[in-house]
């Protein structure tokens, strides 16, 4: 079944891509062997896109789904034809293609496995499910992972829904490498088969490709919309057809539904249209329409419940906000502990230039460099790429144009983004290292230490996707629950809550990973992306505590020791607000157990550490505080 | 030495000391991981 959703889902997204190029009227302006993986991007936000409107109207009965992919597949029929005839590959060309194999094996490990990614189970896997549950989307209150636009998770919940939780972690592997087909495809105009592959795999196993592609992170899928956003506006540039502009529309609308980058990347594109595009004001207004068609509907959704369409960034200053969702205190503590944390180096001109080296070399720990960086290539092929391009300076082609609106969006999200995380720009890349790699070719008695950067770099980056694939191959022949038991820390205690909690209790959970594995109705209780369970304890308020879970009709408290929760004290202060509840008789604990938190889930060998986990039931019948409960 | 000679030699040093730069921030990894092999 989940393979048939798979299948269902991939060919939807290829015809539905293929339909929206043939509307703008560019498809048969593509290469053959472009328009395919085109079809794939387009085509994954157009699912995205259209499966809101059913998701938001509450109308996700069985036959919905499948009902909004069938129409798709009549565009697959505009796919076929024009592929020239398979050559016999290169002892190189065949020798890549068995590493894009391996690789592919590699990931196919982990979509078989359940997902345990943080991030994912916390909501990039949690909200479809939650959606699926509710039987539509249900607005989350919650700055950076709730109230934020949400178009690849859409796509997440079709997978689910037909094909279970497998479907929904194959969907991820493919969407994954859509990213890679369109590198391979697109370098392929300047570069030969063997380059263009090498490319493709270099792109596939950089770090941060390898830790989300196979997840519900977003940015490798955002990675298609900047790559044809970028490429698309290149070529009304450089042919002045404006129809290009309605494809870069487009591409920019699925990413500001999918992120809010996505914005900053909209405002590079149309920046540069108004500088150097075809029909300056027409083609700003077509690319406009486009985009704000296929990429307002979440800002409209966040700005329709809780009055701030960017929630909860304008709350200070927009009117006819919803009450209570956010506060000066919990925008404090947000600018406080998430931007003091996410922001390591000044944002200025200085360090926008230091910046990718500083990240590369040495990063620090706000960038997540480590298990999320962007690899070595990039810093690898650059002077080679300033040497073979600094001619084409005074003609930009295609690439040109695509690399200004490339730095454009990186010195904004530099300068005036709330996040210095390496994975935040790995969008950027793909166009990136296909223009580095075709400036770098260019030079001439350079081809060996060129190569050999380029064969370090593969060796690298597949090696450490074989290191982190270790723990999907120890899943082979492994049940769920124990792959789950070892991956995510406490997640003996939502198997208890599951097994042993009725289904009508709601549980605060300040386990965030756990919202995807809990069966059981929750309130994500993060303590600085939420307003309405409030767990900082600077002024100790557990009649305020009691109050705010009375209001939620939570039921249970799932928390973990505070000095162990990740945020500095004062922050998360559950522990010692449940033990003032323990002692004035407003709850009592039911489970008691310890989670295991490894310095490495894919190197368990390496140790880590145990911590405390409770669930606690609340006792409004004996709580004193509960007369003061208005 | 010709400037040809010289930028090749350049390139081959560019490369190598920037992927010992990068690799030496995996160090620990790196002996970890030789030492769970060994």
């Amino acid at each position: 079944m989940s393979g048939l959703a798979l299948l269902f889902l991939t060919a939807a997204a290829l015809g539905y891509g293929a339909l929206l190029l043939r509307a703008c009227g560019v498809l048969a302006d593509l290469a053959p062997r472009e328009r395919a993986p085109w079809s794939f991007a387009l085509g994954f936000g157009a699912l995205g896109w259209l499966l809101f409107w059913p998701a938001a109207a509450h109308g996700l009965s069985p036959w919905v789904m499948p009902g909004v992919l069938a129409p798709g597949l009549v565009g697959l029929s505009l796919l076929r034809g024009g592929w020239s005839r398979p050559t016999k590959p290169s002892n190189i060309t065949a020798a890549l293609l068995c590493l894009l194999a391996a690789v592919a094996v590699l990931d196919l490990l982990q979509a078989l496995a359940p997902p345990a990614d943080a991030d994912s189970g916390a909501y990039h896997f949690a909200l479809p499910k939650l959606f699926l549950a509710q039987g539509g989307l249900i607005f989350q209150p919650l700055a950076v992972e709730g109230a934020v636009p949400l178009l690849p998770q859409m796509t997440s919940m079709a997978a689910l829904g037909l094909g279970g939780e497998q479907g929904m972690t194959l969907w991820a592997m493919v969407s994954g490498w859509g990213s890679a087909w369109l590198v391979w495809a697109i370098s392929r105009r300047w570069l030969s088969s063997e380059w263009a592959l090498a490319l493709a795999l270099a792109w596939k196993t950089i770090p941060a490709v390898i830790y989300a592609a196979g997840t519900g992170q977003v940015e490798v899928r955002t990675a298609m919309f900047v790559t044809i956003g970028t490429l698309a506006v290149a070529e009304a540039t450089v042919t002045g057809r404006i129809r290009w502009l309605a494809v870069a529309g487009l591409a920019c609308g699925f990413f500001m539904a999918a992120k809010f980058p996505g914005l900053v990347f909209a405002g590079a594109v149309g920046l540069t249209i108004l500088t150097l595009g075809p029909q300056r004001l027409r083609g700003a207004v077509l690319f406009s329409a486009a985009a704000v068609v296929a990429g307002c509907q979440w800002y409209g959704w966040n700005w329709w419940h809780s009055g701030d369409p960017v929630f909860p960034m304008l709350w200070a200053w927009l009117p006819h906000r919803a009450e209570g969702l956010w506060s000066p205190e919990a925008a404090a503590l947000f600018a406080h502990a998430f931007i003091g944390i996410e922001l390591a180096v000044p944002r200025d001109p200085l360090w926008l230039v230091l910046y990718p080296f500083k990240a590369t070399l040495a990063p620090l720990d706000a960038f997540e460099g480590g298990r999320s960086g962007l690899g070595v290539l990039p810093l690898l092929l650059l002077p080679f790429a300033v040497w073979g391009g600094w001619r084409a300076w005074r003609q930009p082609g295609r690439l040109g144009v695509a690399l200004l609106v490339l730095g454009i969006a990186y010195a904004v999200w530099f300068l005036f983004g709330p996040s210095q995380r390496m994975r935040h720009f790995l969008p950027l890349l793909p166009v990136l290292l296909i223009a580095l790699t075709v400036a770098a070719i260019r030079v001439r008695n350079m081809r060996a230490p060129l190569v050999a950067a380029f064969a370090a770099t593969l060796a690298i980056q597949i090696g450490a996707q074989g290191v982190f694939s270790l723990k999907f191959m120890r899943t082979i022949g492994q049940d769920r629950d124990t792959f789950l038991s070892e991956g995510l820390p406490g997640y003996e205690g939502a198997r208890w809550i599951n097994g042993n909690l009725p289904a009508d209790v709601k549980v605060f959970n300040s386990l965030r990973w756990l919202n995807y594995v809990l069966e059981r109705p929750y309130f994500y209780a993060h303590p600085l992306y939420q307003n309405l369970v409030i767990t900082a304890d600077g002024n100790n308020d557990v009649a305020r505590f009691w109050r705010q879970l009375r209001q939620q009709e939570i039921t249970h408290l799932f928390f973990l020791d505070r000095s162990l929760s990740g945020f500095p004290l004062g922050i998360d202060a559950t522990a010692v607000f449940s033990a003032q509840l323990t002692a004035l008789g407003c709850a009592k604990e039911l489970y008691r157990g310890q989670a295991v938190r490894q310095l490495s889930r894919t190197l368990p060998d390496l140790g880590g550490s145990t911590f405390p986990i409770s669930v606690m039931e609340l006792l409004p019948e004996n709580c004193p505080l509960e007369l003061k409960t208005p | 030495m010709t400037l040809s000679k010289f930028s090749q030699w350049a390139a081959w040093a560019w490369v190598v000391t920037i992927l010992a730069a990068y690799l030496a921030q995996f160090r620990d990894l790196l002996s970890s991981l030789l030492r769970i092999a060994s």
